[in-house]
């Protein structure tokens, strides 16, 4: 099922030549309120500079992948993703609250259904950002968030389909990499944001969606 | 693009020649066509991004969709070799580009009833064949250095028949070496930019969309030469 969060416009605007400034500035500020009424605890606008590296966490995801999965640990050995992430002028920071005394699951399965939930919604409302930002005009969007795909959406399945050559996602319209499979240090980023440490620390459900 | 200050500008004859390619291209079904400079043309990293998060179904499925194919970084120096190019589109109507659950049909590779999937198919065939034929007719004319980008995946279009690309399956021959080409998106070409800077109404088409939300699609191709 497609998800139906935000309509599609009755009526689509063409792309635009170049990126109004102005305009992109109004937008993600729009998007981020969105993503509250999402159901986000909080949600900020952020600048490619904003974001914190940490070249060894996806390492890390090598070194334990038993659960492995399409974007976890993600492979692109002819691309860039630091590259492709700097060439974005804004986009949006946000978390959801944990539930409490939730474990950090790491890449593997989740058992709480209601634990699983939270990772569910949080990759939900980082494809519905995506998704409007796309149909705004921002097609180049592309949104993280937190914990193994596979975990949250494909538990039951025997593997990752989307592992098999000329096989796509089952969830492409819900699932997204994790910020730390792209190296992105959510944790600092959330410190640096300096938002109340008791929403969410370990899982840190965080997600981040690059607009333009 | 930077424009690099050493490349020569394209020559009267040259630019003479590829407005015989772009009238070519109107004339064999092309609804649009312009000739640009190579300098114009938008590479950008994230472009490639997009086939692989999420990955669609056509990501790693013949040897020039993402993760395979010419990196973003490729593209350039290609691009940068090149003076000038012929970018077209053909124009599909939307109710078949963006029809209700053509996504899935695309996926499965199984014929609607509606007919969308052959039709798009078509649509699709001819960017390749504008850009093969545009690629021979600059050969002939003495263009030797040429380079084509077409749209989607060339193994649903050129080899829908067959299981696997030949090229991912022990490195044997492309079934389709002359025909099959990159497509823009899969070079890292920012195509929607490109037709929005030369005027064409490109309009973003998303699995949630509906032929009323938009005017029209639009497949794209291109052949630059140097």
């Amino acid at each position: 099922m497609k998800p139906e969060v935000f309509p599609v416009p009755e009526e689509i605007a063409p792309v635009s030549a170049e990126t109004d400034p102005l305009n992109l500035e109004s937008d993600v500020g729009r998007l981020a309120d969105n993503a509250r009424e999402l159901g986000a605890a909080e949600s900020a606008v952020i600048s490619p500079e904003d974001i914190v590296f940490n070249e060894s966490l996806p390492e890390t995801m090598r070194t334990d992948g038993t659960f492995s999965s399409i974007h976890w640990p993600p492979e692109y050995p002819l691309d860039d993703l630091k590259e492709a992430l700097f060439s974005f002028r804004k986009g949006i920071f946000l978390c959801i609250r944990a539930e409490p005394g939730m474990p950090d699951y790491g890449g593997g399965p989740i058992a709480d259904p209601v634990h699983r939930d939270r990772y569910r919604k949080l990759h939900e409302i980082v494809t519905a950002i995506e998704s409007r930002a796309f149909y705004m005009g921002y097609y180049l969007a592309m949104g993280f968030a937190a914990g193994n795909c596979r975990s949250v959406f494909c538990a039951d399945a025997d593997r990752c389909v989307a592992m098999t050559r000329a096989k796509a996602c089952r969830e492409p319209y819900k699932s997204r990499p994790s910020m730390a499979a792209a190296g992105m240090d959510a944790a600092q980023m959330f410190r640096k944001a300096g938002w109340p440490p008791d929403i969410t620390k370990d899982p840190l459900l965080t997600g981040i969606v690059m607009i333009a | 693009m930077e424009k690099d200050a050493d490349k020569k500008p394209a020559s009267r004859k040259m630019e003479a020649e590829m407005e015989t390619l772009r009238r070519m291209a109107i004339t064999h079904g092309a609804s649009s066509a312009r000739v640009i400079d190579a300098d114009t043309i938008p590479v950008d990293p994230r472009v490639r991004f997009k086939c692989m998060i999420p990955k669609c179904y056509m990501s790693g499925r013949c040897g020039h969709c993402p993760p395979y194919g010419y990196s973003a970084e490729t593209t350039r120096e290609i691009v940068n070799a090149c003076k000038l190019g012929v970018f077209f589109h053909v124009r599909v109507d939307a109710a078949i580009i963006a029809a209700k659950n053509i996504g899935d049909v695309i996926v499965s590779g199984r014929a609607d009833d509606a007919g969308n999937l052959l039709s798009l198919g078509g649509h699709y065939m001819l960017v390749y064949t504008l850009v093969h034929m545009l690629r021979k007719k600059a050969a002939d004319m003495g263009m030797n250095q040429t380079h084509g980008f077409a749209a989607g995946c060339c193994k649903d279009v050129l080899c829908f028949l067959s299981k696997n690309c030949r090229i991912l399956n022990g490195g044997d021959q492309c079934r389709n070496p002359e025909m099959s080409v990159p497509s823009l998106e899969s070079a890292g070409i920012d195509a929607f930019r490109l037709a929005a800077r030369v005027g064409w109404s490109v309009y973003p088409i998303g699995g949630s969309c509906e032929p009323r939300s938009v005017k029209r699609g639009m497949l794209m191709g291109m052949v630059l030469a140097g």
